[in-house]
């Protein structure tokens, strides 16, 4: 029996993850990365970090200190920090970001979604451009999909990477249009199963509801049944010797008759242009601005502040939905840090906590048990809305979280530790109460 | 046989006592007088709940309703499956241990759970057949999502799950944390939106593994204060004091009742030890994968069998277990949906319709209910899958409502 090129590849891949290229990116960031402590200024640039960032550090804090607010401010809203080479080369050093969905399909898909949780969890706690990162995780889970229905997980590090990422603080327009092409979306919302005759108006409600216009945007079942027709033949590639997982127009499978949507006349005959007029229409219509700004404001501030929605929503509508443009009012605004404390979902809190005590990890297995125990393991939640955003949620069980916070200050979790340089100026039992006190579970 | 009339154990009394429209006309009329007991009953005080504990096993995957209670006069059965099909109870060509058990005149059931029988002949083991929901996707996910939030469909944008609905809606200052346990890795869909409930993987599992100072710390840091952290915290020590001094580890079972060394046992045997220390658990959730059997699937022997003995021993362990109890106690068995009529091409089964409800204790058992669609070609649906004649919220409200008397008011469309 032959060993393919591929699998040699893959094989070859897993060696450099295993060992190699980990433990390089793990020495580098020993010694590039900043191990002074200092305690939180308990300023208002401590809260703002915390609502901005995926958590205070002390090294966060240096370069906003250094910076100033806002100079701070607009490199974060341009994502322009230099990534760190360590960084780089740990998530490079992974099969489910660096391999197309066919070359992953041979490696199991448990695997397969540990690492692209690995490379979520290390980009989160390291990165520089940390308002970048939190957007990845708004978007990833405004636009979610549960990596275990069908092949979703396989084609979902290569959505991650070439939309997510890509349009994180670029476009809406643009990653509204990609992600309806993107194959995890057309599985995940059975869009793939939407043909002619008998339209599947899965993907078509929830593009109306979820991803663009809001549940009071403004359309009737008749208009989700149109979009649902101007969509049929959208689908992934899954012909033989074709390239799976690439999106296709199926023709054959189109409905070619004239469709109305939200009262604008599709004329019969137009395929492929059919479902980019939908796109167009959704991207510039006033309410999906207004959805997209009360969602934006909801998630980083907490709570609802009408004003400032408006405010969010009127960028969207003169910038042609720069969400950096959004995002640059929502981060001056005082709304942002004044309000009443918010709970931090599992995956911020774990974060948090990583970055609060400088820790060095893998991201890996042993550190996402914490994370699944606390009930937010990544690309795991089934419905298409995204985990939730209310905070009632999560306020269940808190033995998860004080469980990890004690692991990650002894130096219990595998691959994943707290620096001696740290501990010599907050001891294991103080880190441990810090990470577990009411305080800590709030911004 | 397969007579679409047949309709065995819902008496028109019952039907209307218990508001369920004998499933004839759909879902509308009991929806509307649910709403309207909804409003009645919202003040209703909990202590008219608190001595029932409801028990949900979910079946994930589609379990195989058609081989689970086998409807062995339908000839179509056993020219659909000539590999799977399971042999009807007279059926001398095979040994007796391959031949289904029967409960009927015209359901028997597989040989695997043939630990069940004596449930059913004790009249503490009702069926459903035929039962599903609305959802026409076929697809696991749609239909679990369906089911768990109580409403018809998995494309309804209700969010949360019909036991958090029953939850918030019977809440009282009373209720502790263990008052729902879900056992699984994340709050389970039904449990969406329940106040404080308390997941875990298992109970012997829900300690802290700390030293005394730090548990000293968190008594002190979660004391006061009234926000939603303070409480989480409040309560989660609660429930960690309460599973402490229940030391799950060492739970004796009662009546010679011996839980098999599988996840389910464990579960089952935790639940049972739970229920018996008197700390509030009106709900439990336990969870069972490996029933989406698209190849090889087996017949008396096979993979689904073995899932099947599985269920039948934990359940069987259990209800041996609670001994008496069971009359305070109901454990419903329910998956999303069944499987196709025909087997495939691969001897397996692919997704179908409607499959099979049971339920086991404080309920009227000793009979299948529901109306029975047949399986003659104009008889199953388009694709060719048994009907979900049987609307599962019609048969959880008939199986639950003595026990649980808001139970109909709290279903979405």
């Amino acid at each position: 029996m032959s060993i393919s090129r591929r699998d040699l590849f893959v094989a070859g891949a897993g060696l450099v993850a295993a060992g190699g290229c980990a433990r390089i990116a793990n020495s580098a960031r020993r010694q590039s990365r900043d191990l002074g402590y200092r305690s939180p200024s308990g300023t208002e640039s401590e809260r703002l970090l915390n609502r901005l960032t995926f958590g205070w550090s002390s090294q966060e804090e240096r370069t906003f200190q250094e910076l100033g607010k806002e100079q701070y401010l607009e490199s974060q809203l341009r994502a322009s920090f230099p990534e760190p080479l360590e960084l780089t080369l740990q998530v490079q050093s992974l099969d489910a970001i660096r391999l197309q969905a066919v070359e992953l399909m041979e490696i199991p898909r448990a695997r397969v979604v540990e690492q692209l949780q690995s490379a979520a969890i290390l980009r989160a706690t390291y990165s520089p451009n940390q308002l970048k990162e939190r957007m990845v995780d708004f978007w990833s889970n405004h636009f979610n999909i549960y990596s275990g229905k069908a092949d979703g997980a396989f084609f979902k590090g290569n959505e991650e990477e070439q939309i997510v990422r890509k349009f994180a603080l670029g476009k809406f327009p643009e990653m509204l249009k990609s992600m309806t092409k993107s194959p995890s979306m057309l599985v995940y919302l059975d869009n793939q199963l939407n043909f002619k005759g008998h339209p599947n108006e899965n993907f078509a409600r929830e593009l109306l509801e979820l991803h663009s216009l809001g549940i009071d945007g403004g359309y009737t079942q008749k208009d989700i049944q149109e979009v649902a027709r101007c969509l049929t033949g959208w689908a992934m590639e899954t012909r033989f010797l074709r390239p799976k997982g690439s999106f296709r127009f199926d023709e054959e499978r189109h409905d070619l008759g004239a469709k109305v949507v939200l009262g604008v006349k599709i004329p019969s005959g137009g395929g492929l242009s059919d479902g980019e007029a939908v796109l167009d229409l959704l991207a510039n219509h006033p309410s999906t601005a207004k959805h997209l700004a009360r969602k934006l404001v909801t998630h980083f501030t907490g709570g609802r502040h009408e004003e400032l929605e408006k405010k969010v929503a009127t960028q969207y509508a003169n910038t042609g939905g720069d969400i950096s443009a959004m995002m640059r009012v929502i981060v001056h605004a005082p709304e942002l840090t004044n309000g009443p404390t918010k709970l931090r979902r599992p995956f911020d809190y774990l974060v948090a906590c990583l970055r609060r005590s400088n820790a060095e990890t893998d991201g890996g297995p042993a550190l996402q048990t914490e994370l699944r125990k606390m009930g937010q393991l990544l690309y795991d939640w089934p419905l298409p809305d995204g985990y939730p955003v209310d905070q009632v949620s999560w306020a269940t069980n808190m033995l998860p979280r004080w469980q990890f916070a004690y692991n990650l200050a002894h130096g219990k979790i595998k691959e994943t530790s707290v620096p001696n340089e740290y501990l010599k100026v907050e001891g294991r039992q103080l880190l441990a109460r810090r990470l577990a006190s009411p305080e800590f579970q709030v911004v | 046989m397969g007579c679409p009339s047949y309709f065995q154990a819902i008496s028109r009394r019952q039907a209307l006592k218990t508001g369920v429209q004998a499933g004839l006309t759909g879902l509308l009329p009991w929806l509307m007088s649910g709403s309207a007991l909804a409003q009645v009953k919202l003040g209703a005080s909990k202590s008219q709940t608190s001595d029932h504990t409801l028990v949900v096993l979910f079946l994930r995957g589609g379990a195989d309703g058609l081989n689970m209670v086998v409807p062995y006069q339908e000839a179509r059965y056993y020219d659909a499956r000539p590999s799977i099909a399971i042999a009807a109870p007279q059926d001398t060509r095979k040994g007796a241990s391959a031949r289904s058990v029967a409960l009927n005149e015209q359901f028997a059931l597989h040989p695997a759970l043939a630990p069940l029988k004596k449930w059913y002949e004790q009249e503490k083991l009702a069926i459903a057949h035929a039962v599903g929901s609305g959802d026409m996707s076929r697809s696991h996910f749609e239909a679990m999502s369906a089911m768990e939030r109580g409403v018809s469909h998995g494309h309804s944008s209700e969010p949360s799950g019909w036991l958090a609905r029953y939850l918030v809606q019977t809440a009282s200052e009373l209720d502790t944390p263990l008052r729902a346990v879900a056992w699984a890795e994340t709050v389970p869909d039904s449990l969406r939106g329940a106040p404080s409930p308390t997941i875990v993987q298992s109970i012997s599992d829900f300690l802290l593994s700390a030293d005394e100072g730090f548990l000293r710390y968190l008594k002190s840091a979660y004391r006061d204060g009234e926000d939603l952290v303070a409480k989480s915290g409040k309560d989660t020590l609660t429930a960690l004091e309460k599973i402490e001094k229940l030391d799950a580890k060492n739970y004796q079972p009662s009546h010679g009742a011996v839980y098999p060394a599988t996840e389910l046992g464990r579960g089952f045997r935790e639940v049972a030890s739970l229920l018996k220390s008197d700390l509030g658990l009106e709900i439990a959730s336990l969870e069972e994968t490996g029933w989406d059997n698209h190849a090889a699937q087996g017949a008396d022997t096979g993979i689904h069998a073995n899932q099947l003995k599985k269920v039948a021993e934990a359940v069987d362990a259990f209800m041996t277990d609670l001994g008496e109890l069971s009359d305070k106690v109901t454990l419903i068995v329910m998956t999303e949906f069944g499987r196709r009529l025909e087997e495939n091409a691969s001897l397996g089964t692919d997704h179908g319709r409607a499959s099979v409800m049971m339920a086991l204790g404080a309920v009227p058992g000793g009979k299948i209910y529901g109306k029975w669609p047949g399986l003659g070609e104009d008889q199953v649906d388009k694709v060719g899958d048994l009907k979900p004649v049987n609307d599962y919220r019609t048969m959880l409200n008939f199986f639950l409502e003595s026990k649980m008397p808001v139970l109909p008011s709290i279903w979405k469309a």
